[in-house]
């Protein structure tokens, strides 16, 4: 019986981490996309001619700020479905 | 606002081709030294899992890369902004359901650690292609 509890316990606490995870790591990246994407128009419409060039920063820039949210996105992955601290009750 | 100057010249699409295929040889060579690693460390099960997480972001950004080349001949700044924003939509996604499907499939001889380190290192070397701009803008001066 308490080794149930214990499983629930683990299971309620990951539940909760993988939502702290995916939450923050999305709610960062979506401030960041912000800013970026804000600075991207304004550019855009001071110098229409650095459209282009900026556009290939941008997309870059992207990717790069997704990295985080990609990383944490696998780490919660993880625990969904191969939760290692499980193994402590087995 | 002069919709003549908006859209991407031919060479800089060129460009960023150029520095997308930079990115991803770093991107492979880490994946495949993570996978030696692996192999080393954990046997098959784990060169497969580390090939497995370098793989996912690989094919995540091939998608986006093409979705966004469909607006090198957009005119307008907010509508390559839209594409480009669901280009990352799709690569977000396409990931999810990579890792999911991995998860799913091959759960029971996935070495964790393995495709966590793999998955880490393609996604930070993703942003090398900023490096890479960085060091083309400073040769053409």
């Amino acid at each position: 019986m308490e080794s149930v509890q214990f499983l629930a316990m683990i299971q309620a606490y990951t539940g909760i981490g993988i939502g702290l995870i995916i939450g923050l790591g999305a709610a960062g990246a979506c401030i960041g996309i912000g800013i970026m994407s804000a600075s991207f128009l304004d550019g855009a419409a001071r110098q229409p001619e650095l459209t282009a060039s900026l556009q290939v920063k941008v997309f870059l820039l992207l990717g790069l700020i997704d990295a985080s949210f990609i990383i944490g996105v696998g780490l919660a992955m993880m625990f969904a479905f191969a939760n290692p601290l499980l193994a402590v009750v087995a | 606002m002069s919709d003549n100057n908006l859209a991407a010249s031919a060479p800089e699409i060129e460009k960023v081709t150029a520095i997308f295929k930079r990115a991803a040889k770093w991107q492979s060579i880490s994946t495949l030294g993570i996978a030696a690693v692996a192999y080393v460390l954990a046997g098959m099960p784990g060169l497969i899992s580390a090939l497995i997480g370098g793989a996912v972001v690989l094919i995540g950004s091939f998608v986006a890369t093409r979705i966004a080349r469909r607006s090198e001949r957009s005119t307008q700044a907010s509508a390559i902004l839209i594409n480009m924003l669901l280009a990352e939509a799709v690569k977000i996604l396409v990931i999810v359901m990579l890792l999911w499907l991995s998860f799913k499939v091959y759960a029971d001889q996935l070495v964790l650690m393995a495709l966590f380190c793999s998955l880490a290192a393609a996604a930070i070397l993703s942003g090398s292609a900023v490096y890479a701009l960085n060091s083309e803008s400073e040769k053409q001066g």
